[in-house]
């Protein structure tokens, strides 16, 4: 009874400020009209934003109702509104400032908003800050969710806030794994990166990987015979004809604007084409072009003449590659991070190997007690009978449809798996045809 | 000599028999006759029965209105039993015994393939109302469904700006419009500047079912924080494992979306769709799409099919089709397939969206792209619409075709190279 | 002592004859030929069961009278197809490919001409190397060939793995099917070089003879299925009435005693299987050009399976109880799927023959070896045999 006196309390507590200042949450929807109609994932940061920093009460409900996809906009005037359904297949507008009702509308006149996936995803991200001390844990818990698959670097900050007041133990901790993948990410000082990236040793989730391999992206470089200056994070020099392909290696020089590009093939081919002189390109008949041997003469008489431009020789490729240093750089510049991250990923590395195993054969296992259930009555026919049983596959069709008729009668999985084997569905599945 | 003669009679009167009974459809009244050309038995028959009911309502309705020319329409219903070659053999039979004035038909590319040699040498006319893999323009053809720029390219823009994805598991079933389509998707991507290393692209076969291995891979890509997004091609009965196992692997469509081309309504009406809420599908048509037409269209089937039938892309562009060619026939005056060709080009019809649908020089049309979240009902979330969208044979991302193109009214080529200015074939690639 | 090989085999000079006259009045009655009575695309059907025919014959062949109940021979079949159909569709693209490269500056090299072939043909399976298994497909008769060479080594090496393990009865058939399921799935990825489920396409139309029409160019093909159909019967028929036949139909009737009496049982078996699977593949090599296409859903087990069913309904034992079973099942097939069987109202449900021709027609193969365990041609039997010995 308490309980109820409070949240009612609680409620009129929280709407009293919404009569105060009636009106100025739609008079700044107005504003955004245009974005919050249309919104992009790429334009809608602002609004959020703006809308955030304003401070209004109820901008949280509002921007909860809208990624809950129940606001809809009055098509007349373009006012957003909550709406309750309401007699004769009408809604009810419910102000979305004051959360009092303002009249009954069809839902012709009437829009829908319906923000996408992306945009709902930026939306609960700009939540997180009202969500991640909320009294309600179902609602932290949508916060976590969200800045696990979203997160900036001012999330870092609100959520080390928000770890002490944490009551529920499995959502403390949850909040403090989160803490450490943050840091990793978004930390400011080496000490703590690097002893958040080490507590994740030999942990196999997705989530620790997603924030570490980060770290370890590299670009391939290409230095001077000088070698690499010092204070680069270097992850390997490569050998060319070893490493990397001399081929690829020219192109990357030609890409640094080292080294002359190769003409191509169909552009020596246009070349040709555009100096045939009298039925002779260079001297060689056009008739007579037909072998790309030909065709390389007749490109090397006209760049004799200087008529095209001439071919790079293999000899010149090679002495370009041999006078360049090629290297995978990091591009995080601290090495003490890149080789925290690397031996940590080589730790989890074998955790998740060994998870594999374990998930490969339990897949095994179940798949061929399956086949072993579905052949051992074959067995039983062709082995103490001698007839081989060519339509034994429709067994197994039949038992998944009295297990799926069963099952629509009887809804309790436990009882209907004793009235029909409804696990053979799984095996027919699995048999494919 | 007996037995010579007992044998001859059996012979003779087998013969016979046949020979009437494939001639019993000469001498009706006058009617214009309208070939449907969908398997009705075999793997094929779930998606493609829709499409011939869809016709022969269609056809009802037209009778209604006093049919086409003063005539009535008359429906020549074959079954080419999901068999490719049967295609090829039923398409002649319609063209040169039962002398069909056009034809609807065809699901799988295959089988578009199979019957195109035909149409071509007898100058038949074909409507194909299903979304395929483009590189084909043939003047006897009319292409309804959507071409890879009408579907597969904005749904990846879509990927790439609305969701933010960067790495990308092209998922597809090892056949013809998949291999196609992940082709022109990959280059694509590239040329969006995604490295190759962030594309992964898995074939798997017809009715696949084990799928836990390829989605804990996919689940893995997540590993280098990238935000990972399945384009999926799966085609058919597949996809009850594939989507089974996301939602048994606790993949929501917030973690990793997949866009689907070939899963709509109807495939999801056998599906509990619960766990698949948010996942999405690229198509120029949803039944949820609002539009009066749409209504009309969606209680006319309801009625004609059955309360609990729904309405998906393939019925649409059968539906936008079957009205141009009646116009079509209407504007020349005649079913001469050489005179309707070149009165359907040019022909716009309201689609069942709201916008309109125009046949082009290339026998495609424009559509509009529409992209829909699944929702808890089996119905779709229409959360981002284009305007519509002009049909490219051949597409502009691959280097052996961007130079190819179709126009059967000024070039009179569907494979004309801009670059040699030489018409490749007037034949299409079968 | 021995009577003259038509005296012991009478069948053979009276399906000849029927055959001729059959053939006779098809080509007169033809449209490419004759008064225009019989349209193309029934020729075509003809053309087609004729090769069906044959290849219900090499069916009976090796299960009627040697007693291997193969479940593969249709991949054999389809196999031929694939080997003709790759110099039909190389050299019709090849004569594409030279004439859109005509009007260019440079004449093409031999590298572009390939390219250009590689592109037109596979650019649709997303490729435009050509694989090499296409090695000889721009030679005719390195193709042909290959119709006989490759099920044949194909059915060689098989079949000698398979007897000289002594597999026999219902594992040689499931070995057989398994073989045949493999050949199609492999077939159905598109690594394997032949256009994965796509197939080969346009097969009807031939390289150098594209000025014909299809009317007078089903003819030749239908004519030229009555020769090979006459030819493989003949053959057929040779092979069982020696001294060979009765051997290989002791072997179907007690394998372990014809063994002991000294005979090497596995020998025969394998020259059985073999020259079926070539009968087979050149059965199937005229059958797909005039099918138009060929993909590895025709090799699916379900063909191979079907083509047993034929033979049993026809009656196996009998070479023409192949041949009717053979017709019988597949021009009922093309009629029902015709749409042309008028549906059957029964005023509380109207029979729709598009809905109920395939439940009738496994009906019927239950039937017919319920109670006519000696097939149709069994029928004919109670009136023929009575003199025969």
């Amino acid at each position: 009874m308490l309980r109820i006196l409070l949240i009612v309390f609680a409620a009129l507590m929280s709407l009293a400020p919404l009569h105060a200042q009636e009106g100025d949450l739609n008079a700044l929807l107005e504003t955004h009209r245009a974005s919050i109609e249309k919104p992009s994932r790429t334009t809608i940061g602002p609004v959020l934003e703006a809308l955030v920093e304003s401070q209004q009460p109820g901008v949280d409900v509002f921007m909860e109702k809208w990624r809950e996809k129940e606001v809809w906009q009055r098509k007349s005037d373009g006012r957003f509104f909550f709406v309750r359904k309401a007699e004769g297949g009408k809604l009810t507008l419910i102000d979305v400032a004051t959360g009092e009702e303002a009249g009954l509308a069809d839902k012709a006149e009437l829009d829908n908003l319906k923000p996408n996936s992306g945009v709902r995803g930026v939306i609960a991200a700009a939540l997180v800050q009202f969500q991640l001390s909320d009294p309600d844990p179902e609602r932290r818990l949508q916060a976590l969710t969200a800045l696990e698959r979203d997160a900036n670097e001012s999330h870092l900050s609100i959520l080390r806030a928000a770890i002490d007041s944490e009551t529920v133990p499995a959502i403390k901790a949850r909040k403090e794994r989160l803490q450490r993948l943050l840091t990793i990410k978004f930390g400011f000082d080496q000490a703590t990166r690097v002893a958040a990236i080490e507590s994740f040793a030999g942990d196999p989730g997705v989530d620790a990987r997603a924030a570490l391999n980060p770290l370890l992206v590299t670009s391939l470089k290409v230095f001077d015979a000088t070698g690499v200056p010092a204070g680069t994070n270097v992850a390997r020099i490569l050998k060319p004809g070893r490493d990397i392909d001399p081929e690829a290696a020219y192109q990357l020089l030609v890409e640094a604007g080292e080294a002359r590009p190769v003409v191509p093939l169909d552009q020596r081919k246009q070349a040709l084409a555009a100096n045939i002189v009298d039925g002779k390109v260079g001297g060689i008949p056009v008739s007579d072009l037909v072998t790309q041997a030909a065709r390389d003469r007749a490109y090397l008489a006209l760049a004799a003449e200087g008529a095209v431009p001439p071919l790079v020789t293999a000899d010149e490729r090679a002495q370009a590659v041999a006078n360049h240093v090629f290297a995978d750089v990091y591009a995080e510049p601290d090495a003490a991070l890149t080789d925290a991250a690397r031996e940590t990923l080589d730790a989890i590395s074998g955790t998740v190997g060994f998870y594999r195993f374990l998930d490969l054969a339990l897949d095994a296992l179940s798949l061929a007690s399956i086949y072993f259930l579905a052949a051992i009555g074959l067995a039983i026919t062709f082995g103490v009978m001698g007839v081989i049983n060519m339509a034994h596959g429709e067994f197994i069709m039949i038992g998944a449809y009295t297990g799926y008729v069963v099952q629509q009668v009887i809804p309790d999985y436990t009882i209907s798996t004793l009235v029909a084997p409804s696990r053979s569905w799984r095996a027919s599945r699995s048999n494919g045809w | 000599m007996k037995i010579t003669t007992k044998w001859q009679i059996a012979g003779a009167a087998a013969f016979i028999t046949t020979t009437v009974l494939t001639h019993a459809a000469y001498a009706q009244e006058e009617t214009i006759k309208v070939g449907v050309l969908h398997s009705l038995s075999g793997t094929m028959a779930i998606s493609e029965t829709t499409l011939k009911d869809t016709v022969l309502m269609l056809i009802e309705q037209q009778n209604a209105k006093g049919g086409v020319l003063g005539k009535k329409l008359e429906a020549v219903v074959v079954d080419p039993a999901s068999d490719w070659p049967l295609f090829a053999e039923k398409a002649r039979e319609l063209l040169t015994v039962d002398k069909v004035d056009v034809m609807f038909g065809c699901w799988t590319s295959v089988s578009r393939k199979s019957v195109l040699p035909v149409i071509e040498e007898l100058n038949g006319l074909l409507f194909y109302p299903v979304q395929y893999e483009g590189e084909e323009s043939s003047k006897n053809v009319f292409y309804t469904g959507a071409a890879p720029n009408q579907q597969a390219i904005p749904a990846t823009d879509y990927f790439l700006e609305e969701l933010g994805v960067e790495k990308f598991a092209l998922l597809g079933t090892d056949y013809v419009y998949p291999r196609t389509t992940n082709k022109i998707l990959e280059q694509y991507l590239k040329d969006k500047g995604i490295p190759a290393e962030d594309i992964f692209v898995n074939y798997t076969p017809f009715g696949h079912s084990d799928w836990s291995k390829i989605v804990a891979d996919v689940v893995a890509l997540g590993a280098d924080g990238k935000k990972v997004g399945v384009i999926s091609t799966i085609n058919g009965d597949a996809n009850i494992g594939f989507y089974k196992e996301l939602a048994a692997a606790g993949i929501s469509a917030d973690d990793i979306p997949v866009v689907a081309f070939s899963v709509g309504e109807e495939e999801l009406s056998g599906l509990d769709t619960t766990n698949l809420v948010g996942h999405l599908a690229a198509w120029n048509y949803f039944q949820s799409a609002d539009a009066p037409v749409n209504a009309e269209f969606i209680k006319e089937w309801k009625a004609f099919a059955g309360e609990k039938r729904v309405t998906n892309d393939p019925m649409e562009a059968t539906y936008i089709g079957f009205n141009m060619w009646v116009n079509a026939v209407e504007a020349a005056g005649t079913t001469d397939v050489d005179a309707v060709t070149t009165a359907m080009v040019g022909q716009k019809f309201p689609n069942l969206t709201g916008t309109e649908a125009e046949m082009l020089p290339n026998h495609h049309l424009t559509k509009p792209v529409l992209i829909g979240e699944i929702q808890a009902d089996g119905q779709f979330d229409i959360v981002s619409q284009t305007e519509p969208v002009p049909g490219d044979a051949w597409t502009d991302y691959l280097p052996e075709s961007k130079m190819l193109e179709s126009d059967w009214v000024e070039l009179k080529c569907g494979m004309y190279n801009t670059e040699t200015k030489t018409c490749v074939q007037l034949n299409s690639n079968y | 002592m021995q009577r003259s090989f038509f005296a012991r085999q009478p069948s053979v000079l009276i399906f000849i004859s029927l055959l001729a006259l059959f053939t006779i009045a098809i080509v007169i009655l033809s449209e490419g030929f004759g008064l225009g009575l019989v349209s193309t695309s029934f020729v075509k059907i003809l053309g087609k069961t004729l090769c069906l025919c044959l290849v219900a014959i090499a069916m009976d062949l090796v299960w009627g009278y040697c007693g291997i109940l193969s479940l593969g021979h249709f991949a054999f079949f389809g196999l031929g197809g694939y080997m003709i159909g790759m110099w039909l569709m190389y050299e019709r693209t090849k004569d594409i490919v030279i004439a859109s490269l005509e009007g260019a500056a440079l004449p093409p090299t031999a590298e572009e001409i390939r390219e250009g072939i590689g592109t037109q043909i596979f650019g649709v399976v997303g490729g435009s190397d050509i694989p090499v298994v296409w090695y000889f497909a721009d030679s005719l008769f390195a193709q042909l060939a290959l119709v006989v060479l490759v099920p044949g080594l194909l059915a060689l090496v098989f079949g000698w793995l398979a007897f000289r393990s002594r597999v026999t009865g219902v594992y040689l058939s499931i070995l057989t099917q398994a073989m045949t399921l493999a050949l199609s799935l492999y077939l159905f990825q598109n690594d394997s070089g032949l256009r994965g489920n796509n197939g080969l396409s346009g097969l009807q139309n031939i390289p150098g003879l594209t000025d014909m029409p299809q009317s007078v160019l089903s003819v030749w093909f239908f004519l030229a299925s009555a020769l090979a159909l006459s030819l493989g019967y003949l053959l057929a028929a040779f092979v069982v009435s020696g001294k060979f036949g009765n051997v290989i139909r002791a072997i179907r009737d007690d394998e372990a005693r014809i063994r002991f009496m000294g005979y090497p049982v596995e020998a025969y078996k394998l020259v059985v299987f073999t020259l079926t699977a070539v009968i087979a593949a050149i059965a199937g090599a005229l059958y797909y050009p005039q099918a138009g296409i060929i993909n590895p859903a025709e090799i699916a087990p379900i063909a191979s399976i079907y083509l047993a069913v034929w033979v049993a309904i026809g009656g196996r034992g009998r070479l023409y109880g192949a041949v009717i079973g053979a017709a019988t099942v597949s021009l009922l097939s093309s009629w029902f799927t015709g749409g042309q069987a008028p549906s059957v109202p029964l005023g509380f449900y109207t029979i729709n023959w598009v809905d109920w021709w395939q439940v009738l027609l496994g009906l019927g193969f239950v039937l017919v070896t319920l109670y006519m365990p000696q097939g149709i041609g069994g029928l004919f039997d109670r009136f023929i045999r009575k003199d025969a010995p």
